[in-house]
Order: structure tokens, then C-alpha cells, then sequence
């Protein structure tokens, strides 16, 4: 089984950077100046990717406040709402209200991508470029809907948004990282995750190559087969976060390429490496086909200091340095 | 258990009494001090004198808006975990944990067992109650749910046994409080409806940070789903949920309706999240609302939330707001013959 990393979705960003995003907002420094200190903190997430040796990194989505932030860049239609808690963390978005039906905007996204790209190159880090996208279930479930009557056609139109903005990102990006945090969630109705891979076609026929990701608690784990019939190359499993449901969990991994989320990024115990290389031997034992070990959600919620230190264990999963 | 004394003498307050729910906008000259005082270019009086005169400047806005019951507006706490982490033992800080957009606090893991050293809050109440106007201080303190769910565990093997621990160190400090002459407690668990499944026993260790305590206790609950803890409403050993009413239109009034509720409220009039200022008008317009599901004996009036977040001005003429608004209603209750209350638990606990 071939064994690799990734550094996944965002980045703990700094308060400094934070200050200077709002500084940039209200038209107290300039772009240039604001550029300079996002280049400075980006180039620490893709330094950390070259120090672990990882296939495949995002940006560590430093520019935006949040995943759900990220599709107001790319997404015509939404406003902005109120500051809503994001899942049961102590973390909070601004809700997409959506009044009209969804387009693609003429995204900065690819600018923003664009100065990923050439920060990463500066670096020397030889890692593939993901951009993050939240999916389209969980884009819904964190939308407050005015337009639509039924979920599967505003995630319809959003699919095909992010389809398009995929494939504007094609010679910038190497791999898309989608999001799916409610995929396993207690509110989300069954008919809609049988939806999911037709939702889901838009996405999955871009040329790009495709890794779908869930995290948190996974509520209904007879949803997994549901999850990983999403078309894409590899889906990410939160492992840390259900490890009493392991056990449940191998049996499926048979012939998948799996991301295998195995930094708790909700708590700043730091994991043994012997836990997880213990995990590793039994994804290996269920005839996963490949696996790539990463953190295994955002890393907004715990400080930059134990982000660092929990990536870096991963240098010393399956006896050491490679 | 301590009973409700029939022949305890509490304090009288206007009908309606207007309060605040904690936190105030630091002085521009505070947070500037602060700065000084990290880069060690101020010495430790110097910032301590900061602080007291911040609260005396609070008092004074607090006084000339008209408010029955002040805090100091919380200004020696930078965030209402990192406060009470800090002064406690088995808490370790590892950094920055941002909240929202540039919003970050230290957010502290919990390294071993949690342990009560001294009290967090003699000092800033001593100073408080020596330069109020009123002895109806109310004093807020991080309940112990929240304190647990705004932290990480490292250390023990559930949540729920680190936040009894917790309410048993809360009851004390809350305790200390009360022998310091403090007639209104207000717990803040804005974190309490978060994991629904959690509710049942976060609401018992609630009740084991208030027990034996014979003043007002408030429980202040904001961004939540209210829905949730309504449920639990008689089961909490709490004289009043201090909720917010107004950024979501008055519409959760319906709860108490639904639920039955009879105990008191601290009515958010005003949005803490909004810039605009609130007219006296919509503020009585909002307690009127509230006086259709509850006896105005049972409502107390105060912002959404603490106004921190807020600018100094418009914080200010928030309060004003809920001050002129609350007359407007008072009128009419007086011409009813009600125009006091007494400041006093209304639950055993």
C-alpha cells in the first residue's frame, strides 16, 4: 500500500495576518503591503508541506476568514448574514443568504490561486496545489435558503458553479480538496445523501483530479458507502474523531484511495505515533488501496504551535522519515 | 439546599430594573495601557491604576444612562474563559485560537486536574463596590459548562467529570462573592446549547456552581438555539435566563409560551451586533412584547449581550436607549400601582 501526506484545508491563521486583513478591508494599507504579509504566512504552510515531505498541500486558505468565506468569492447571488456558529465549535461564519439563483462570479479566485502558486515555488515545497471548496451538501446545510423550494437544485446549481470554477483554476491547481462536514450529520436527511453522487456529476467531470473530505463526528456511519460512491480519486475520513467506530470503518476502505485524517485538529493532545501507525497497519490489513495521512479537519481551532507540532508527527509514522 | 429567608431583607428596585449583561467597550486609553504594559514599557501600577480609573469610567456611563444595576463592564478580562483559566490552576495556554474574522482568544487546554488557588474575583469587585453608585452591583462569572467547552481536554477521560470539578470551584467563587455583599450573580454558558445531547447534565452542574446560593442568580445564554435548553428551564436551579431577544426579533418570546416558563428574564432590547442605535420606542415596543407572555414583575431589561464589541459611543447610547425606552413602560405600570420590586432569588437552591 503506497503511503503518503497531505497538509489539509486551513492553516491556523495569525492574529497579525488577521489585523492586517482588516486593515486591507478598511483601506488603511495598501494591496502590496497586505500581499506582503500574506505571502509571509503562506510561505510557512508550504514551507511545514516541503519539511514533511507531503504529495499534496492547500494554501492553507490564509486570505479568506473561513471555508464557508471562500464561496462568496465564487458564487453570484449569496450575501453575506449573520455570524453563525460553524458546526458545535466555538468558531462562526458569516451564513450565505441566498435570495436569487446561483451563478458563477468572476472569481478572484484564480488571481488568489495564481499567488499560492508562485508563493509555493518561492518555498521550493514540490507538493501538489489543492484548492478547497465546501461541497455541496454542506454548502446548503450552512445556507440560510430563501430562493430555492428544494435542497437538490440549489445544490445542483451549486455544483455546476464550482464545476465551472474548477475548471478556471485548471492550470493553477493540481487537485481540488471538497469539503463535506455534514455528510455524516444527525440533521441531514437520508434521501438527500442517495442524491449525492448525481449532486455530485458536475464536480466529478472536471478534468481535475478530485479529493472529497468529511470530518467531525460521523453520526450515521451507514452513510459511509454513500460517501465513498462520490465519484473522486480519494475521500477523506476523519478517523481521529471516531475512533470508537474504527473498527466499523475498515471493512469499507477495501481498493480506496483514503485520506485518512488522523490529527485531531479539535484538541491539542498530541497523538501518538504508535496509535497511528496502528491505524495504518489495519487500513493496510483492509486492502485500502493507497492512503494519505493528513489532519483531519480544519486547523482554525487549535493554536499554530500545536498544528506544527501534530504535522510534523507525521514525519515519524511508518518508522520515520521518508 | 438553602431556602428562600422570608425575613432576609432584600434591596428594592424599579419595576423593570435595567441592567447590563457584563462586558463594556475599554477606554481607547486601557487598551493602549495594556499595550504598554506587554511591551514592559509601563510598570504593573501603572496599569492596575488604567484599570480602575476604566472602571470608574464605566460606572460613570453606566450612571448617567440611568442603569439600576451596573457591572464594571468587565474590564480587567480580556476573554471570559482565558480570565478564569488563567486563575485557576491545571489550565495551560499554547497560543491564539481565532473565533471569528480578526476575534482570537488564548484558548487554554486543560493539562491536569482543575483546582480552586484563590478568589478570581475579589479584587475587581472590591474596587467596583467602592467607586459604585449603587450597592445593586451585579457580578458575571463563566459557567463552568462553558469554560470546559471553550477549552481543550488533556487531561481528563470526560468532559462532564472536568465540568463538575469546574462547578464545584465556580460555587465557590460565586460564594465568596455573595459574603462580599454582591445581591445579583449572573453565570454566563453561551456555550450550553451547543451539543444538545450534552444539555441534561450541563444544566446539573449548573445547578452544582449555584447551590446554597441565597442571592439573585441570572444565567445569561446568547447565539444558541434557545429551543433547546427551554426544555430544561425548570429543571435550572437559575431566578432568571438573561437571553437575547432583540436580533432575533422578539420572536423566541413564543418560547416561553410554549414552554410554560414563570420565572424571570433579562429581555435583550438591544442588538449588540448592530451598529444602529435603537430608539426608546422600539425598546418599550420590545418590553411590551415581553409583557404579553410574562408578569413585568418577572422582566428585567438589558442589552442582547455584553457591548464590548461595540464603540464606546454608541455602546453608551445603547444603554441610554434601554433606560428611556424602560420609562416609557414604568409610566404605564405605575398608573397600575406597580413601580417596585425586590432584588431577590425567587428558586430554592
Amino acid at each position: 500500500m503506497q503511503i503518503s501526506k497531505s497538509i489539509v484545508g486551513s492553516y491556523p491563521k495569525s492574529p497579525k495576518l488577521a489585523k492586517a486583513q482588516a486593515w486591507y478591508n478598511a483601506g488603511k494599507i495598501g494591496k502590496e503591503k497586505y500581499e506582503k504579509y500574506l505571502k509571509t504566512y503562506t510561505a510557512k504552510v508550504f514551507s511545514l508541506a516541503k519539511e514533511i515531505n507531503a504529495s499534496y498541500t492547500t494554501d492553507g486558505l490564509l486570505r479568506w476568514d473561513d471555508i464557508v468565506d471562500v464561496t462568496f468569492s465564487f458564487v453570484k447571488g449569496p450575501t453575506k448574514g449573520p455570524l453563525i456558529r460553524f458546526y458545535d465549535n466555538n468558531f462562526y461564519y458569516r451564513r450565505p443568504i441566498i435570495s436569487s439563483k446561483l451563478a458563477k462570479e468572476d472569481s478572484n479566485l484564480v488571481e488568489a490561486m495564481g499567488f499560492s502558486r508562485d508563493v509555493m515555488k518561492e518555498t521550493g515545497a514540490s507538493s501538489k496545489l489543492k484548492g478547497v471548496f465546501l461541497g455541496p451538501l454542506s454548502y446548503y446545510r450552512l445556507s440560510e435558503v430563501k430562493h430555492y423550494k428544494n435542497p437538490e437544485e440549489l445544490m445542483m446549481d451549486y455544483s455546476n458553479v464550482v464545476s465551472e470554477t474548477i475548471d478556471d483554476l485548471k492550470s493553477t491547481i493540481d487537485a481540488v480538496e471538497i469539503h463535506e462536514p455534514s455528510m455524516f450529520e444527525k440533521r441531514i436527511k437520508n434521501e438527500l445523501i442517495t442524491k449525492l453522487p448525481e449532486i455530485y456529476s458536475p464536480i466529478s467531470s472536471t478534468g481535475v483530479e478530485k479529493h472529497v473530505i468529511t470530518y467531525f463526528e460521523m453520526s450515521h456511519l451507514e452513510r459511509l458507502d454513500n460517501f465513498l460512491s462520490i465519484k473522486a480519486e480519494y475521500h477523506g475520513i476523519d478517523l481521529s474523531e471516531n475512533l470508537t467506530k474504527v473498527a466499523k470503518i475498515y471493512p469499507h476502505l477495501k481498493g480506496i484511495s483514503l485520506i485518512a485524517g488522523v490529527l485531531n485538529t479539535r484538541t491539542t493532545k498530541l497523538e501518538k505515533v504508535s496509535s497511528i501507525n496502528k491505524v495504518l497497519s489495519n487500513i493496510n490489513q483492509h486492502g485500502a488501496k493507497e492512503v494519505v495521512l493528513s489532519n483531519s479537519s480544519l486547523m482554525d481551532f487549535i493554536p499554530e504551535m500545536i498544528a506544527v507540532k501534530k504535522i510534523k508527527l507525521l514525519n515519524k509514522v511508518g518508522g520515520g522519515k521518508n | 439546599m438553602v431556602k428562600i429567608n422570608s425575613k432576609k431583607s432584600y434591596p428594592e428596585v424599579p419595576v423593570l430594573p435595567t441592567t447590563v449583561i457584563g462586558s463594556y467597550p475599554r477606554p481607547k486609553w486601557l487598551k493602549e495601557s495594556i499595550r504598554l504594559s506587554s511591551a514592559g514599557k509601563i510598570s504593573k501600577d501603572d496599569l492596575e491604576e488604567a484599570f480602575n480609573d476604566s472602571v470608574i469610567a464605566v460606572m460613570r456611563d453606566h450612571e448617567v444612562a440611568g442603569i439600576d444595576i451596573p457591572t464594571d463592564g468587565e474590564m480587567r478580562r480580556d476573554e471570559m474563559v482565558e480570565f478564569f483559566a488563567e486563575h485557576l490552576k491545571g489550565f495551560k495556554f499554547y497560543g491564539y485560537v481565532r473565533v471569528w474574522g480578526d476575534a482570537y482568544y488564548r484558548k487554554p487546554s486543560v493539562v491536569s486536574r482543575v483546582e480552586y488557588k484563590k478568589p478570581m474575583l475579589e479584587g475587581e469587585v472590591k474596587f467596583a463596590q467602592s467607586v459604585s453608585y449603587t450597592k445593586n452591583l451585579k457580578v458575571t462569572i463563566t459557567g463552568p459548562y462553558t469554560i470546559a467547552d471553550w477549552s481543550f481536554n488533556e487531561y481528563y477521560k470526560t468532559k462532564e467529570d472536568l465540568v463538575f470539578d469546574l462547578a464545584k470551584i465556580i460555587n465557590q467563587e460565586i460564594k465568596n462573592l455573595v459574603k462580599m455583599g454582591i445581591p445579583f450573580i449572573q453565570v454566563d454558558e453561551p456555550a450550553l446549547p451547543t451539543h444538545e445531547d450534552e444539555i441534561p447534565w450541563g444544566v446539573q452542574a449548573i445547578n452544582e456552581a449555584v447551590k446554597g446560593v441565597d442571592v439573585k442568580v441570572g444565567l445569561h445564554i446568547c447565539y444558541g438555539d434557545y429551543s433547546k435548553v427551554m426544555p430544561f428551564a425548570d429543571e435550572l436551579k437559575v431566578d432568571q435566563l438573561a437571553l437575547e431577544f432583540k436580533n432575533r426579533d422578539f420572536k423566541d418570546l413564543e418560547l416561553i409560551k410554549r414552554f410554560g416558563y414563570s420565572k424571570e428574564i433579562g429581555l435583550g432590547v438591544v442588538d449588540v451586533h448592530s451598529k444602529k442605535v435603537e430608539t426608546p420606542e422600539e425598546v418599550a415596543k420590545g418590553i411590551k412584547k415581553a409583557m404579553q407572555v410574562l408578569e413585568p414583575e418577572k422582566i428585567f431589561v438589558n442589552p442582547d449581550c455584553g457591548l464590548k464589541r461595540l464603540s464606546r459611543k454608541v455602546a453608551y447610547q445603547k444603554l441610554v436607549s434601554v433606560v428611556e425606552g424602560t420609562r416609557m413602560v414604568r409610566e404605564e405600570l405605575k398608573k397600575k400601582g406597580l413601580s417596585t420590586i425586590q432584588l431577590k432569588p425567587i428558586v430554592n437552591r
